[in-house]
């Protein structure tokens, strides 16, 4: 589907932008009529996933990066999605886990570790929030930040409810030592 | 709330208020537009080894007396390997949900080129070199058929088979998924290529091959010169050899080449298959030839954007013919009924309810205040006319739109498959 004029047309293999562009601003892709569209659910979350993002990465470029990716995965798959934020915020967490791997694969390879650059905004907090392991830091920020639930944390994490808790109360020994 | 938790929630909300982040619509379309092209390019790398491996027959004769080449470096020990091997029916996957990524619970899968929503069929084990692979099968349901009947691609371009190779070494598993043509042309060698083992620092070729008919047995050689042959199972040989894979080297590239051979040894098409390094673990396919690669098929798997050319029969009164047609087109939606609508396609089974579905979607305003008007006419037959119209919409105009209609029952009707493909543009299917 191509808008007369449009500089692009529809020829094969590529120049797919057009007919994506209509789907994005046309969803719900299925036909439930009180459904968001899937332009409303990206235009509704994008800012608070990106902050998400940027408080597991600190780095604002990377948090852009990966919550367009992780809008780009629910696209593909937002017919079948009942509830598209949940989807998404796990899928921004698992993307960012995945930074985080490939991250440490870098500075294996490297020939020594890089500290993780100042970011914007930090402070002492940032720092020891920084230090967490992952899956203690996204307990922390979607539990303090986004204030989630237990059992949403646990969705998000992919781990059970009571696994949440005990996250929770190791990162928070871990902060009270480093914290004055 | 403690202090420390007001501390901490006063720092993520210092440091989250400090990103100003708008949504990027136009990036993100950007985004999915090359996704798209992406999985276009992986179907049609396993398309294109499909289309390469296939020899020009002059140059097959030429090598067939000759038998199948120099074979020495072959896996020691492994001509074959098959230990165990199962026959039956397969089982088929829906079309639905085939093609990856459908699996809505679990963010983390993404299944690829095509996804099992069903238990697969063991076809054969195989073991090899110190590596079990165990190999499954499926059937794929054929796609619905939308659009014009000269639009339809070819059965090589047609997914119609799963496989899926688990790998499995003492240093590493994974699991490669290939897909199998529903044709090859030409006695053609059909292969889906993907490393396992790199993350583990034991790095493997895995090649899941369609082989051709009448072929006794294939072979692949790896970087390096070693080589992996196997007489293929019901048409499938699932080939494995050494890799050097190192997830720090973004120049990485390989070759792989896969070739087939008949019963007496004669070579039934060779190819090569090179891939870049451009990430940890991810491979782009770039793909040579040799000689004899009928350039440009790959075209064929894609709709046409051109009406075909006339046939060689014509209706008696060509003029009168296209005035009735003309007739088909031109007039508002919201002026005509669905009966009347569905009165004008060949096979209205079911189309009353898409017209519902198409009203109740979230083009509703749009279609409502739409009309599709004619642009041209080809016949190609006396009874069988290719369409080209457009879409007008309220403020803007989609096309050009292609389709088709048919002389039945006295009068000419618009085919249910044109109508479908039109109403999907809305994201409604019949």
């Amino acid at each position: 589907m191509q808008e007369r004029g449009a500089p692009e047309r529809l020829t094969g293999v590529g120049d797919t932008a057009p007919l994506v562009k209509a789907r994005i601003e046309s969803a719900p892709l299925r036909a439930d009529v009180d459904r968001p569209t899937f332009a409303d659910v990206y235009r509704a979350t994008f800012s608070d996933m990106v902050r998400l993002a940027f408080l597991l990465t600190s780095s604002p470029e990377t948090a852009h990066d990966l919550v367009q990716d992780s809008f780009v995965r629910l696209h593909g798959k937002f017919d079948h999605v009942e509830e598209p934020r949940a989807y998404l915020r796990r899928t921004v967490v698992n993307a960012c886990l995945s930074y985080h791997r490939r991250q440490r694969l870098h500075v294996r390879h490297a020939a020594a570790a890089q500290p993780e650059a100042t970011e914007l905004g930090a402070d002492e907090m940032t720092d020891a929030l920084a230090a967490l392991p992952y899956r203690q830091r996204t307990a922390i920020v979607l539990r303090f930040w986004h204030g989630s639930s237990e059992a949403e944390i646990a969705a998000a994490l992919g781990c059970r409810p009571g696994t949440v808790g005990s996250l929770i109360h190791r990162a928070l020994a871990e902060l009270r030592k480093v914290m004055p | 709330m403690s202090e420390l938790d007001d501390r901490i929630k006063q720092s993520l909300d210092r440091r989250a208020a400090s990103l100003s982040e708008r949504p990027d619509l136009d990036g993100l379309n950007d985004r999915i537009a090359r996704r798209d092209r992406r999985r276009m390019r992986v179907t049609s790398i396993a398309l294109v080894m499909a289309l390469v491996a296939g020899p020009v027959v002059g140059f097959l004769a030429g090598r067939s007396g000759t038998g199948a080449g120099p074979k020495s470096d072959v896996a020691t020990g492994s001509n074959d390997g098959v230990v165990d091997q199962s026959s039956g029916s397969l089982p088929t996957i829906p079309f639905a949900s085939a093609g990856g990524g459908t699996d809505a619970a679990d963010p983390n899968v993404d299944v690829g080129l095509v996804g099992a929503s069903v238990p697969l069929a063991k076809a054969f084990v195989r073991e090899v070199d110190g590596a079990t692979v165990r190999v499954y099968r499926a059937a794929v349901e054929a796609p619905q058929s939308d659009g014009p009947s000269w639009q339809q691609p070819p059965a090589y371009c047609v997914t119609n088979g799963l496989v899926q190779a688990d790998v499995s070494t003492e240093d590493a598993v994974g699991i490669v998924t290939g897909s199998l043509s529903a044709e090859l042309r030409d006695g053609l060698v059909f292969g889906t290529y993907s490393p396992i083992g790199v993350a583990e620092g034991a790095p493997l070729w895995v090649v899941v091959a369609q082989a051709p008919d009448g072929a006794a047995d294939v072979q692949a050689t790896f970087p390096g010169g070693h080589a992996d042959e196997m007489e293929p199972v019901d048409g499938v040989a699932v080939l494995i050899g050494p890799a050097t894979l190192d997830p720090s080297d973004a120049q990485y590239s390989a070759n792989i080449q896969l070739e087939a051979f008949d019963a007496d040894g004669g070579s039934l098409g060779t190819s090569t298959a090179a891939f870049d390094s451009t990430g940890l673990a991810y491979l782009v396919g770039e793909y040579s030839h040799t000689a004899g690669f009928p350039g440009g098929s790959l075209a064929d798997c894609f709709p046409s954007q051109q009406l075909p050319p006339p046939g060689d029969e014509q209706p008696a009164d060509p003029a009168a013919a296209r005035a009735e047609i003309e007739g088909l087109f031109g007039i508002p939606f919201s002026e005509r009924t669905d009966e009347e609508r569905v009165a004008d396609i060949d096979d209205p089974t079911g189309m009353l309810e898409t017209y519902e579905r198409l009203r109740n979607s979230s083009f509703a305003s749009d279609v409502a205040g739409s009309r599709t008007v004619l642009e041209d006419v080809v016949f190609v037959s006396a009874t069988r006319a290719a369409t080209q119209y457009h879409i007008e919409l309220p403020g803007r105009t989609l096309g050009p739109e292609y389709g088709e209609v048919v002389f039945v029952d006295g009068r000419w009707k618009v085919t249910r498959a044109s109508v479908c493909q039109a109403v999907s543009l809305a994201g409604v299917s019949c």
